[in-house]
């Protein structure tokens, strides 16, 4: 299958399903509600060696939070209800809250609660004040800017991680130019995140490692740079290979963001330097979860 | 759904303790039985048929909903709504004391005026009043010693003296005036008054919310000021008291003063300040 120039191999990203949530958080102007955000989302790009992935996956108007302030739509992925607990908890208390002007809020509902201002209220140190509004507990902390406002769980519900593309192209320019277009496309589809530092990942990874200590390690078959002495999967005409990974809330979301983010480099027309579009996937044996590229873009 | 309506037979001149009406508020109440429901008229069991003409009156859809109206009361009806846990009574007339006490679900809607201990004990559900409230709504009844424990309190006119005393949870809304020794001895919980407030208030305040949007006459001496303060739950307020057809603004502005600081209570009374700039 070859659209405007670009080959579209027969194959699939593998993911895996993971437990998520998703949180507000507000702040008095857009500018403070992105500091806290983007603090929340630091050092969250794989569960590999980060616990959890997260994302910003919208921002909000005034009138579409709780609390009548700009804010941003926030998901994070962990493997395990146990890490997402302890890792939305550390970064609440330690990216959130000390944000100026910041509050925390729930943006989803579900049976699993988490503990959001049931903890942080101890900072309060005896001064916290709760509130009930609508069925719903919010904490009110003290803090030296006024008040810290957070809602008193999050919620838990099913997520998928790990859906992925892969672009080959003859340069790196190009490749990046790319993703770029790609990552543009993506960041319009709801329910999804893009882990990786501005949506992409160029160490992408394999299971296991020659050395027992590691879990992961490089995708030789992806790595140009010695793609003469590995068992390859790149031409001679492959100069780079970038990858983006989707995390989403249901299989429909990802497919819908791999869909866009192929679309937008398959518009950027046949002089690209783009030569082969691709997925990442471990045989289907390791994710219940198949995305079938070639399907997908139909 | 079924409609209810009930209408008194005589002119009620006698205390009417309308307490074991409130069975009929049970979803899995037999409607069939509310004819024999016992209650007490001028210190005398009646059953509940021979006080009032009760009409039961079913519409198609298939919900098991129920509205209960009572129509003709006045202030010698009392117990009304006591317990009451499910369904919605909407009552047309004056009714006498302990409104709604007890109350666990549901939702009653007094168009008229009531006498004391309105919600008293109160644990969930909505008590709406079109009209004025006397003493002690939301507080405890008589041997208790806490007050409403949830639920919220609607009162479109003026509530009288002791409002939310020994409140423990919950929110009580007040659209005019109240009287003196609001929030005494509050536990926790919310209220908002939109009008003038008596003195006294707060006097004894261990924890909870008074949001005034006046300013009282004056500011106990036991109220100690935090000076002016942005408060975002309030919007969070605003937003449910506007779902709910609540007039509100949105000014999260508030002069914080915390009390009762004689027994070191941490109760908070928040005045709106309508300066958008912040005074210290």
């Amino acid at each position: 299958m070859k659209i405007n120039n670009i080959e579209i191999w027969d194959t699939f990203a593998e993911a895996f399903p993971m437990k998520c949530s998703r949180l507000i958080v507000t702040a008095q102007n857009l500018y403070w509600a992105k500091q806290a955000a983007e603090s929340f989302c630091g050092f969250a790009t794989s569960v590999i060696a980060c616990g959890c992935e997260i994302g910003i996956e919208k921002i909000l108007s005034k009138d579409k939070t709780p609390d009548n302030r700009p804010g941003i739509s926030i998901l994070i992925f962990s493997v395990s209800s146990k890490e997402l607990e302890k890792q939305i908890l550390n970064r609440a208390g330690q990216c959130v809250m000390t944000s100026p002007t910041s509050a925390l809020f729930s943006g989803n509902k579900g049976e699993i609660k988490i503990k959001l201002g049931n903890a942080l209220r101890y900072f309060g140190d005896g001064y916290q004040i709760s509130k009930m509004i609508n069925e719903k507990r919010y904490w009110r902390v003290p803090v030296m800017d006024g008040e810290f406002l957070c809602e008193e769980f999050a919620y838990q519900m099913q997520g998928i991680g790990g859906g992925n593309f892969l672009i080959l192209a003859d340069t790196v320019k190009n490749a990046l130019k790319a993703a770029e277009e790609a990552v543009k496309a993506m960041k319009k589809i709801k329910n999804t995140i893009l882990p990786f530092p501005g949506g992409v990942v160029r160490s992408g990874s394999k299971v296991g490692s020659k050395y027992k200590s590691l879990i992961a390690s490089t995708n030789f078959e992806y790595c140009p740079s010695i793609k003469s002495i590995v068992n390859s999967k790149l031409g001679k005409d492959i100069g780079a290979v970038l990858e983006i990974v989707i995390d989403g809330l249901t299989e429909n979301d990802i497919s819908n963001s791999i869909k866009a983010g192929i679309n937008a480099i398959l518009k950027m027309g046949p002089n690209t330097g783009i030569k082969v579009i691709s997925a990442g996937n471990y045989g289907g044996k390791l994710g219940p979860y198949h995305f079938h590229i070639r399907k997908i873009i139909k | 759904m079924k409609t209810i309506e009930l209408i008194p037979k005589i002119n009620i001149k006698k205390t009417l303790n309308m307490r074991a009406f409130s069975r009929a508020s049970k979803k899995d109440f037999d409607l069939k039985n509310i004819f024999d429901l016992k209650i007490i008229f001028g210190g005398k069991e009646k059953k509940l048929s021979e006080i009032f003409n009760i009409k039961i009156i079913s519409k198609s859809n298939n919900s098991r909903d129920r509205i209960f109206i009572l129509k003709n009361t006045n202030h010698f009806f009392e117990n009304i709504g006591y317990n009451w846990q499910d369904n919605l009574l909407i009552i047309y007339g004056d009714v006498g004391s302990f409104l709604g006490a007890k109350m666990n679900g549901g939702t009653i809607e007094l168009n008229g005026n009531c006498e004391s201990f309105t919600g008293a004990n109160m644990i969930d559900g909505k008590i709406q009043i079109n009209g004025n409230a006397m003493d002690y709504v939301g507080a405890p009844l008589l041997g208790e010693t806490k007050g409403m424990l949830g639920g919220t309190i609607c009162i479109k006119g003026n509530a009288g003296d002791f409002l939310a005393n020994f409140m423990r949870r919950g929110l009580i809304l007040v659209e005019k005036n109240v009287g003196l020794n609001c929030a005494k001895n509050l536990i926790a919980g919310t209220l908002i008054i939109k009008n003038t407030i008596g003195n006294y208030l707060g006097s004894g305040m261990k924890r909870g919310t008074l949001i005034l949007k006046k300013p009282p006459i004056k500011i106990p001496d036991y109220l100690i000021d935090c000076g002016v303060q942005e408060l975002n739950f309030f919007s969070l307020f605003s937003k449910f008291l506007k779902n709910k057809k609540f007039k509100n603004s949105n000014n999260i502005l508030f002069r914080k003063y915390i009390g009762d600081r004689n027994n070191l209570g941490l109760g908070e009374i928040l005045i709106q300040v309508k300066n958008t700039k912040k005074k210290n």
